[in-house]
């Protein structure tokens, strides 16, 4: 008689039916080689995508070191005319300039022209003042000066809502007079989209020359604003004198208009010479002429500047951005700028 | 969960596996990379976003040479169709941070990796165009900005990176359904 050993089988595989789950470990049989080739599909492919998605991101480092590599290798130019002296009076403090160039946009349309007439003189037939292809605005004035303190104000407002300034300075106009807090353009940048804005502070506080103006600006000022004390056919027969506003030679202005500096015993001037509410204090009112402060320094007036020079821009820029010039006082200073008689 | 025949050799780790072979992603670095970034630049763009609202608020942020926080954000560049770019900045994280939960991660939808990967495309899209409104249109760099940025570029490598593990399995457990 023969023995058989017993032996204990090994499991062989169940039979695929379903959709759920194989555990790992199962023995390999016809159903796997087919997984074991999908697996060795999917890892091809899953190479490919691999390899394109590196590509994507070095596509995109790429763009980006493009954009900084060509950012820090090319040159830097100054709007301010270049610096003759090594003055640099302190950067005017961030929150100043934030609160003046982010005046709600209902301050603006509330205050409109406040029925001032039109501060500049306009013009015709003047050849186009551009720079880069954007309409340039030029400011001439001097640090002792008062009345560009006041304009400067009004000048910052409304370029603000054009582009960004960096680099304005804190300073005040001559203690000889009213040092009245204000800003210096010394040293700074303006960048936009929308317009160019170069500006020359010819003197400091103490009248010491500061900036000298380049010759195409020299021209402008002896254009349209005159030479020392010759006035020229655009100043109204009035004195040459800074602070000079060109904006684009289509609006060019002399000197403060009445309603932003009426006189020296007056506010705006009286109320800010000494110093006034200081520089936040200022701007806040600015942003806010109903409130206590604003009316105390008849901020209003300079909203009414801002209003107008923006308008101005408005003109010379075709109405760009349409969120600041198609605003109602915007709207409002445009139209009386188009009803003014143009010199030419 | 594992078959005892297949001893110590398997890991763990090593997910449950479809009968098309496709494995379901586990809790991998590249979420756990996209998660962090994602919270970080929620914070960021936060701090960014009160800043704008609140004037009582002050960015803490060098003002030297090429650096100026305030020119940037104040700037017409940082609003965009009336909205501030912080805020974007804001939702996008918002958005991404639900994308690299691990449920949403791991998910069988396959609506879902490639979801993931738009966002990520249109992140980095406009971080390049911001970027380029930084250096040649305000002439500053904004370092929050450019933590921002480079969060989002982490989010991009990561997402771009991760497509195939994502995406596979999504692809092939919508088919064994």
């Amino acid at each position: 008689m023969s023995s058989r050993k017993r032996r204990s089988r090994r499991p062989t595989r169940a039979p695929q039916t379903g959709s759920g789950p194989r555990r790992l470990g199962d023995q390999a049989g016809p159903a796997s080689r087919s997984a074991g080739a999908n697996r060795r599909y999917q890892r091809s492919h899953r190479q490919g995508s691999s390899r394109l998605g590196w590509l994507a991101v070095g596509v995109v480092v790429l763009v980006v070191a493009a954009l900084v590599g060509f950012y820090f290798a090319r040159p830097k130019s100054s709007d301010t005319g270049g610096i003759t002296s090594g003055r640099a009076p302190a950067a005017a403090p961030s929150s100043v300039v934030a609160a003046l160039t982010r005046i709600p946009l209902s301050t603006y349309n509330s205050v409109g022209t406040g029925g001032e007439g039109d501060p500049f003189v306009e013009t015709k037939d003047q050849p186009s003042l551009t720079a880069n292809g954007l309409p340039r605005v030029v400011y001439v004035g001097a640090e002792y000066c008062p009345y560009c303190a006041i304009m400067r104000w009004s000048v910052v407002a409304a370029l603000g809502r054009f582009g960004t300034f960096t680099g304005l300075k804190e300073s005040s106009s001559s203690a000889d007079f009213a040092p009245i807090p204000t800003f210096s353009f010394l040293g700074t940048t303006y960048a936009s989209r929308y317009v160019s804005f170069s500006a020359y502070e010819t003197e400091d506080r103490n009248g010491t020359t500061l900036q000298s103006l380049p010759s195409d600006v020299s021209k402008l000022y002896a254009t349209y604003d005159g030479t020392g004390e010759t006035p020229t056919k655009f100043t109204g027969g009035s004195y040459a004198g800074i602070p000079f506003l060109d904006v684009a030679n289509d609006h060019v202005s002399s000197g403060d208009p009445s309603f932003l500096a009426p006189s020296a015993t007056a506010p705006p001037v009286s109320a800010l010479a000494g110093g006034g509410p200081g520089m936040l204090g200022i701007a806040e009112a600015i942003a806010d002429p109903t409130g206590v402060v604003g009316r105390a320094i008849d901020a209003r007036a300079f909203d009414i500047e801002a209003n107008y020079i923006t308008a101005a821009i408005c003109l010379s820029d075709g109405g760009k951005p349409s969120s600041v010039c198609a605003s109602s006082g915007v709207k409002a200073a445009e139209k009386v700028i188009a009803a003014a008689k143009k010199i030419s | 969960m594992f078959s005892r025949l297949a001893g110590p050799r398997f890991k763990r780790a090593a997910a449950v596996e479809f009968s098309s072979g496709a494995r379901r992603p586990s809790v991998s670095a590249r979420m756990l990379v996209v998660l962090g970034s994602s919270i970080a630049g929620l914070g960021i763009a936060a701090y960014l976003t009160l800043v704008h609202y609140s004037s009582a608020v002050h960015l803490s942020c060098p003002n030297t040479g090429s650096i100026s926080c305030a020119a940037v954000t104040t700037s017409p560049q940082s609003m965009l169709f009336g909205i501030p770019v912080a805020v974007l900045g804001l939702a996008y994280f918002v958005v991404v941070l639900v994308f690299a939960l691990p449920a949403v991660w791991r998910s069988r939808n396959p609506l879902v990796a490639p979801a993931r990967l738009a966002l990520a495309v249109v992140g980095i899209g406009f971080v390049c165009y911001l970027l380029y409104a930084e250096l040649y249109e305000i002439g500053k760099i904004c370092l929050w900005c450019t933590g921002v940025h480079i969060l989002t570029l982490v989010v991009f490598v990561a997402v771009v990176t991760a497509w195939d593990e994502t995406s596979a399995f999504a692809r092939e457990s919508a088919a064994d359904d």
